[in-house]
């Protein structure tokens, strides 16, 4: 990062490579299996890393502060599309390759996922993703959302205990 | 039982026992601890959702492949902060705008200070100004020659007489009042010794005149007072 900070493209590269599968993934599930968006998302995220390089401290973890930026990207995103009032659902883009029955199994879990977590609010459905989808440590998402970690704690509980009485099809197999 | 709780702050290692151990898996204390907050039920329950969900994200991730190649416009858009940062190391003064916001709160913070030390030193000036000797000015006036009715009909001339004497009667009575209310904000001692002065000007304006005193309520009450 402090190559960045100094320009060097090489720096940006290496960054670009380390995160930004992660991040894809991140902004892809924020927006509900939309991997197009998540793309998108990702590029304005590293063009907005090149903005801030001055204002990244050295001392801090750099993963912690690229997730920081990208969920403020998608809370905006939020508050964005709630103005729009646009509740149409992104179909799923996912490239499945492995197993075609498993595939097929978790495709309808995927979306049954989406759908439940489109109705858990912002702060939730980040602190769940960033704890389950990019495996994050508690204290790492409290800083990141910027709330103390038994909050993190009590939404990572009460998503689940959510996404446990509202996906179905998982139960049924 | 209650799974309404908040269990993962009540129970540290629920967490962590949801995702390693079924609940037949769990030893004495960890069973003894969970069956306080949750049934067998619940507590597989959590654990099955958290698996799939952890699975599901799992092979999502295998799937899919992003490119990891640089994109052109990223590479671009650090040249062009390249060169903006070279204007900025031109010019240093332009450095202010990169600070974030506290850089700004204090500055507006220190000229609104300055501001209010200004206004507070003016103040002060005003309070300790002196009281002039003499607060009468005498101008010379050169009255204009205007028509004094002399042309005019008796009954026109005697009104007019009327009315002036009203005007002068008036204007001695309210001269003094305004005076005194309109003496700039200053300490009470100040304010009464130019009372008083205005007071004895106007004695003495009286006095020249020929006219008794004991006619102005207001002087006498001022004699009354000084006395």
């Amino acid at each position: 990062m402090t190559l960045i900070q100094a320009k060097k493209e090489h720096a940006l590269e290496e960054l670009y490579k380390r995160y930004s599968p992660k991040m894809n993934l991140y902004f892809c599930r924020m927006f509900y299996g939309d991997y197009e968006k998540g793309k998108d998302f990702t590029h304005d995220l590293f063009l907005k890393v090149i903005e801030k390089a001055s204002y990244f401290n050295t001392g801090m973890n750099f993963s912690t502060w690229l997730y920081t930026l990208a969920s403020n990207m998608c809370k905006n995103e939020f508050k964005k599309e709630r103005i729009r009032n646009d509740t149409s659902f992104p179909s799923q883009s996912s490239n499945f390759q492995e197993d075609y029955e498993r595939q097929i199994d978790m495709q309808s879990f995927n979306e049954e996922l989406y759908i439940a977590l489109k109705e858990i609010d912002y702060e939730h459905k980040t602190a769940f993703l960033l704890r389950y989808g990019s495996e994050l440590s508690i204290k790492e998402i409290a800083c990141i959302l910027d709330c103390p970690e038994g909050t993190v704690k009590s939404r990572l509980y009460y998503t689940i205990k959510y996404l446990s009485k509202k996906l179905t099809i998982y139960k049924q197999s | 039982m209650s799974m309404n709780h908040d269990l993962f702050n009540i129970l540290p290692g629920l967490e962590n026992l949801l995702r390693k151990k079924s609940f037949v898996e769990l030893d004495q204390t960890e069973l003894d601890s969970v069956l306080q907050y949750l049934s067998e039920d619940e507590y597989e329950e959590l654990r099955t959702t958290l698996h799939t969900v952890e699975d599901c994200f799992r092979s999502e991730e295998k799937s899919i492949k992003p490119s990891i190649r640089l994109n052109p416009a990223l590479t671009g858009a650090l040249l062009t902060k390249d060169k903006k940062n070279n204007l900025l190391s031109q010019y240093p003064v332009l450095n202010i705008l990169k600070k974030p916001i506290p850089a700004y709160q204090v500055v507006l913070l220190m000229t609104l200070f300055f501001i209010i030390v200004i206004f507070y030193r003016m103040e002060d000036k005003n309070f300790n100004q002196p009281v002039p000797v003499a607060d009468n000015k005498f101008e010379e006036e050169k009255i204009v020659e205007t028509d004094t009715g002399e042309n005019s009909p008796p009954e026109a001339q005697h009104l007019t007489a009327t009315a002036q004497k009203k005007s002068k009667k008036r204007h001695n009575y309210i001269g003094l009042k305004e005076k005194e209310n309109n003496l700039p904000d200053m300490n009470i001692i100040e304010k009464e010794n130019r009372k008083m002065v205005l007071n004895n000007i106007e004695i003495t304006s009286f006095q020249k005149k020929g006219k008794n005193i004991s006619a102005e309520p207001n002087l006498i009450k001022f004699l009354v007072t000084a006395n």
